[in-house]
C-alpha cells in the first residue's frame, strides 16, 4: 500500500515538477497547443510555457514543460524541465524529468535526471543520466 | 529511491498512468479546435495547418492555414497564405487570403492580396492592396483566356523577326 502510494506520487513529483514548478508554476500556468492539424518546421522557443504537441514538429523545441500526445510526432530535439511523451520522438531529449508513456515510440538519446518508462513504450537509444545542475548549465547554451 | 520506482511492477506503472497529463489533455475530437501559439512562444520556421491557427506569440516564417488570427501583441514575419486572416497584431510580410480583416490594433507591413477586405479605423497598413478576382486558385485559368493578346504579340514578334531577317 505504502509502495503503491509512492509510485502514484512519483510521476506527479517528477513530471509535475518539484523545485522548478514551485517557483514558476503558480504565477503563470500558460499552455500552448500545437493541434494535430498543424505542422511546424523550425524552432519553437517558449522557455516560460507549457507546450502540448498533438501535431508534427520538425526542429528544436524549447519549453518549460513539453507534453507530446499520442498523435504528436517530433523529429528533432526537445529541451525542457519536464518532457512527457505519449507519441513519437525521433532525435534527442534533454530534460530533468522524462516520462515515456505506454503508447510512446521513441528513438532518441534521452539526457535526464529522472526517467519513467511505462510498460508498452517502445524505446530505442541511449538514456544517459545527468546530475542535478546539468540543466542549468545546458540552459545557458540554449 | 528512484530505482525503486523503476523496479516496481508494471501494474503499478499502469495505475500511475491515470495521472498522465498528456492523455488527460488530449481531446477526443480536436479537429475543430484552433492551434494556439501563445504569447511568450516563438517559432522560427514554417507553419502548415489544415485548420485554424491563432497566434499570440512570435512567428518568423511562412504560415499556411485555413484561417489565421494574429492576436494583439503577436508578431508575424513572413508570408501568410490562408482562406481568412484577421490581423489584430503586427504582420511583416505578404498576406494572401480570400478574406482579410485588419482590426483597429492591427499593423501590416506588406502587400495584401484579397478578395474581400476590411480595414478598421486606426489600423496601420503599409503596402499594396491588390484584389484577386475569383478564387486564389482560379486565377490561372483566367490568365489562359487572354491568349488572343499573346497571339497578337507573337504575330508582331514574328513579323519583326521576318523584317529583321
Amino acid at each position: 500500500m505504502k509502495a503503491n502510494q509512492l509510485v502514484m506520487r512519483i510521476p506527479l513529483l517528477g513530471i509535475g515538477g518539484t523545485t522548478e514548478s514551485a517557483q514558476s508554476a503558480p504565477h503563470k500556468q500558460r499552455t500552448s497547443f500545437i493541434q494535430r492539424t498543424l505542422t511546424v518546421t523550425g524552432t519553437i522557443t517558449a522557455p516560460e510555457l507549457e507546450l502540448i504537441i498533438e501535431g508534427v514538429v520538425k526542429g528544436v523545441v524549447t519549453a518549460r514543460r513539453i507534453l507530446i500526445s499520442q498523435t504528436g510526432r517530433i523529429i528533432g530535439d526537445l529541451r525542457a524541465n519536464t518532457v512527457d511523451v505519449a507519441g513519437e520522438v525521433h532525435g534527442r531529449i534533454e530534460a530533468m524529468a522524462v516520462a515515456l508513456r505506454s503508447s510512446a515510440r521513441v528513438d532518441a538519446t534521452i539526457y535526464h535526471h529522472r526517467i519513467l518508462i511505462e510498460s508498452g513504450a517502445i524505446v530505442k537509444g541511449l538514456q544517459p543520466w545527468r546530475p542535478d545542475g546539468y540543466m542549468e548549465r545546458r540552459k545557458a547554451e540554449w | 529511491m528512484f530505482n525503486k520506482q523503476e523496479n516496481s511492477s508494471g501494474e503499478d506503472a499502469v495505475n500511475s498512468s491515470s495521472n498522465n497529463p498528456a492523455r488527460a489533455t488530449t481531446p477526443s475530437g480536436g479537429q475543430s479546435e484552433a492551434s494556439v501559439i501563445s504569447a511568450g512562444l516563438k517559432i522560427v520556421g514554417n507553419l502548415q495547418s489544415e485548420a485554424d491557427v491563432v497566434i499570440s506569440g512570435t512567428v518568423e516564417g511562412d504560415i499556411n492555414s485555413r484561417s489565421l488570427t494574429v492576436s494583439e501583441g503577436a508578431n508575424v514575419t513572413g508570408t501568410i497564405e490562408s482562406t481568412s486572416v484577421e490581423v489584430r497584431g503586427k504582420v511583416d510580410g505578404q498576406i494572401h487570403a480570400s478574406s482579410v480583416k485588419v482590426a483597429r490594433s492591427g499593423c501590416v507591413n506588406g502587400d495584401i492580396v484579397y478578395e474581400t477586405l476590411s480595414i478598421d479605423e486606426g489600423a496601420v497598413v503599409e503596402g499594396q492592396l491588390r484584389r484577386n478576382q475569383g478564387s486564389l486558385h482560379g486565377h490561372k485559368s483566367k490568365i489562359s483566356t487572354l491568349t488572343p493578346v499573346d497571339g497578337d504579340r507573337k504575330k508582331k514578334e514574328l513579323g519583326g523577326e521576318v523584317k529583321a531577317g
